[in-house]
């Protein structure tokens, strides 16, 4: 009974700092999922959050992306478009109707390969957003690159991906 | 000595509660519970997949918030045909279009006076309750692992319903409950 009892203080002792040691030491795709995920939740905003804050959060959104990123977006109905540079993505967003209401955004099923060196990767997700007084879900695919600059994993890159191409 | 009663610790009855007075039926009936919520997790997350219809596109065959499964296993030993209602996958499982398959790997495909054109021939539909007279688009031909999909509500404006050419690797499975014919 002892041997069994210190048989399983060691697996338990075993286990949990295997997940310490993922919490704390995390690998390189665990670290773009978490910034991803803080993406997506600097993107949501509740009805009635007040303006001072959704502008705090859209000025923390732009410290995840690199100054040169690209977004290209080609939604089918709409004419594709590609915004340049960090400071022109964030103006779209602020000037964006749709900031008046709420948004509930999530990344869902991210496959991340990374690049050589894991200095780099390429993150296929899928963006599903709900907008406050509308019934529809709103579902795109997206592609993201992002690279390690200065320690930090920025987005160089997003693009739509079309899974109906019409 | 006579009328002397036992009475139980916490822990005895905590046993006597958890395993009852026969073990071995507990154990039985433990294991096949067990067994069975193993067997259904696996069932719902590799075959059968559940599913809510969200969105107009797909009526009246299948209603807006709708349950529904996909079956995975549907297209193991055979590929997707015309006609099937599939689940077409984003960049994973957790959402998926619900669409209707009418063109096939290396078929060229129109829209001609609101119906389908296969190769230049009318493509008889008759699960369309919802029919158009006026969707037009030029053809396009389908790459040899491309399925073009479109929903069954033909009278949403062309430019607001999703439709359009697949690959075969996003296609996840066939719908299984029939909808309204």
């Amino acid at each position: 009974m002892n041997k069994l009892r210190r048989v399983l203080l060691v697996a338990a002792v075993v286990v949990i700092g295997f997940f310490v040691w993922r919490f704390c030491f995390p690998n390189p795709q665990q670290v773009i999922r978490r910034r991803l995920n803080e993406v997506a939740r600097l993107a949501s905003f509740t009805p009635n959050e007040g303006a001072i804050s959704r502008l705090a959060k859209i000025q923390r959104l732009g410290l995840f992306f690199a100054e040169d990123v690209q977004v290209t977006v080609d939604i089918p109905g709409y004419e594709s478009h590609t915004f340049n540079r960090r400071e022109e993505v964030m103006q779209v967003v602020m000037a964006s109707p749709r900031l008046g209401a709420g948004v509930a955004a999530q990344f869902l099923d991210m496959n991340i390969q990374m690049g050589s060196g894991d200095e780099s990767a390429m993150v296929d997700l899928t963006l599903e957003a709900k907008i406050s007084g509308e019934s529809d879900l709103l579902a795109q695919e997206l592609n993201f690159t992002l690279k390690k600059i200065k320690g930090e994993w920025l987005i160089t890159r997003v693009e739509t991906v079309k899974t109906l191409k019409p | 000595m006579a009328g002397e009663t036992k009475t139980l610790g916490i822990s005895g009855w905590i046993q006597a509660v958890a395993i009852g007075r026969r073990p071995r039926r507990t154990l039985v009936r433990l294991t096949v519970l067990i067994t069975l919520a193993v067997c259904v997790f696996l069932l719902f997350s590799f075959v059968l997949m559940p599913v809510r219809i969200n969105g107009p596109s797909m009526m009246p065959t299948y209603q807006n918030g709708e349950i529904n499964f996909i079956n995975r296993l549907a297209y193991m030993n055979h590929e997707p045909q015309r006609g099937d209602v599939v689940g077409v996958r984003f960049s994973g499982p957790h959402v998926m279009y619900v669409k209707r398959i009418v063109g096939l790997p290396g078929e060229t495909i129109s829209f001609t006076g609101g119906c389908v054109c296969i190769d230049g021939k009318v493509l008889d539909e008759p699960y369309l309750k919802f029919p158009s007279t006026d969707w037009e688009s030029p053809p396009k031909h389908l790459g040899p692992a491309e399925y073009y999909v479109v929903g069954d509500n033909r009278s949403m404006p062309f430019e607001d319903h999703q439709k359009g050419a697949t690959e075969r690797r996003r296609i996840i499975g066939r719908i299984v409950l029939h909808g309204q014919s």
